[in-house]
């Protein structure tokens, strides 16, 4: 799996592969959504799929993130072969997503949604986190200068303390990125982040 | 006292979404369980003398208190380990209404298990809290407004241990990462999912919470009125604090309890000789009918917001 790194015109550099997808194919019944698809994804490469509506775009990454199986094929991260993993398991290896139709957790503030995209690096154990022992404290406030990063970085400090559900369409996007963002992920797909989004937006 | 049982509701609500009917029985539960541990009795012992036709009722010896409690508090979680791996498990990502269903054939089961366990008979429940009346209070309210006020100490520690749960519970939900990691699952599984948190874990510590806090209602209620079936009965009784509270709010579960609890005896004392009496059967009701007409999210819900 060695790979000599390449740089690219803008200066990023394309190292090894992180994902590899082999003659994956999904099917819903009858309909077959995807069709023996197979890529790779290298470290530091931006890869965009272009294609018409219901072509399956988000069901390969629902594939990819474990939330369908499919009925043939193989997805593969850093070469570990191991077979088709659930939601949170993939989300442990290091992939983090958004979805088409944003799934954020309403009730909870921004800051509260951000910092959920930490759970993965969570390491202290139960009885540290009811007693609020050392660890857990530590943890906290290095947790929380992550997402402070991440907020300031996507500029959303003016809405930290607002619940999520009375967010406008285009914040609760980006709200949704910094969640992604937060978990320092190797993979971050992102279905449809430009949808729904203003010139000003985009540009952004 | 209402509002203990109804925290229990609240924070599994809170926690996974889930309407508990179960809690109830689960204080019932948890009680017989300290119980039957103190007294040293054999569990199952009705259907193991039927069985081998055999005569064994006791161990014969006595659990000090406080290792009968944490006894109890392994049992409760071993209780959740067993409610999520055979029911929730394969329910993730029903209907609401599908798991509420499932608390409540989970309700019945668990009532003829106590039963089988442990016998119906009522039973003292002594875990050495100071009962009767306390002596200052009274005193003290005597020379100030002329009457003295009989309030009990068991009470008194009721709700000194209800302020304790609570503030550990809202403090472990809001401010720690398992606690955030509960209200995400509450919210939404799929993105709960994607941003790698196990549901099953949750939901464990979900249940195992809930366990313990039934088991502190069932300890209080059992100490004052005995444990005895109607403990589960309790748990009705926590309907209308939680359409008072408003039912995703801790303190609202307090205050809801307080008002119900106090408005009882009041409406007994005052208006009930008019009518007749017996009205702490459904004034609890009738009020929570009434806030419901004219608040439906309780006094402190959430608003309901609706971005459309």
């Amino acid at each position: 799996m060695s790979h000599k790194g390449t740089t690219t015109a803008d200066g990023r550099t394309i190292g090894s592969v992180v994902m590899e997808m082999r003659n994956t194919t999904l099917r819903f019944g009858g309909v077959v959504a995807i069709r023996d698809i197979s890529f790779d994804i290298r470290e530091g490469e931006i890869r965009a799929i272009i294609e018409p509506n219901g072509a399956g775009k988000s069901s390969m990454l629902n594939v990819i993130s474990g939330f369908y199986y499919p009925q043939e094929g193989k997805v593969w991260y850093r070469g570990q072969k191991c077979p088709l993993m659930k939601p949170f398991q993939v989300a442990r290896q290091g992939i983090a997503r958004t979805f088409q139709n944003i799934a954020l957790f309403e009730g909870m503030t921004v800051l509260d949604n951000v910092m959920t995209g930490r759970i993965n690096k969570m390491s202290s154990s139960f009885l540290d986190q009811a007693f609020w022992w050392g660890k857990a404290q530590r943890e906290e406030v290095a947790h929380r200068r992550k997402a402070e990063e991440i907020i300031d970085f996507l500029q959303i400090q003016h809405i930290r303390k607002t619940p999520v559900g009375r967010l406008p369409y285009g914040l609760k996007k980006r709200v949704e990125l910094a969640r992604a963002l937060v978990a320092e992920p190797s993979i971050l797909l992102l279905d449809e982040p430009m949808a729904g989004m203003n010139v000003e937006e985009t540009a952004f | 006292m209402y509002a203990l049982v109804a925290l229990g509701f609240v924070l599994i609500f809170k926690a996974s979404g889930i309407f508990n009917y179960a809690q109830g029985v689960m204080a019932l539960f948890a009680a017989m369980t300290l119980v039957g541990i103190q007294q040293g009795r054999v569990p199952f012992g009705h259907l193991i003398n039927e069985i081998f036709v055999t005569d064994v009722h006791y161990f014969g010896w006595k659990v000090p208190t406080v290792f009968a409690i944490l006894l109890t508090v392994i049992v409760m979680i071993g209780f959740a380990f067993f409610v999520q791996h055979f029911i929730f498990r394969h329910l993730i990502g029903q209907e609401p209404i599908i798991l509420f269903m499932a608390t409540i054939g989970l309700a019945c089961f668990l009532e003829g298990v106590s039963d089988l366990m442990w016998g119906s008979e009522i039973r003292n429940l002594d875990v050495g809290l100071p009962q009767g009346i306390n002596d200052a209070i009274d005193q003290a309210t005597f020379q100030i407004f002329g009457y003295g006020f009989f309030i009990d100490n068991l009470d008194i520690s009721a709700a000194i241990i209800a302020a304790i749960l609570v503030g550990g519970l809202v403090a472990y939900t809001q401010y720690t990462m398992q606690g955030r990691a509960m209200r995400a699952v509450a919210d939404d599984h799929q993105a709960a999912l994607s941003v790698g948190i196990k549901l099953d874990h949750v939901w464990i510590l979900v249940w195992a919470l809930a366990g313990i806090v039934a088991l502190v209602a069932g300890i209080m209620w059992g100490a004052k009125s005995g444990v005895q079936f109607s403990l589960s009965l309790i748990a009705l009784k926590a309907l209308p604090v939680l359409m008072l509270g408003g039912f995703t709010s801790i303190p609202g579960a307090i205050v809801g309890g307080l008002i119900i609890g106090v408005g009882e005896a009041l409406f007994e004392f005052t208006v009930g000789p008019l009518i007749g009496g017996a009205t702490e059967n459904w004034f609890a009701y009738v009020l929570a009918l009434v806030f419901l007409v004219f608040r439906p999210q309780g006094l402190f819900g959430e608003k309901i917001i609706e971005r459309v």
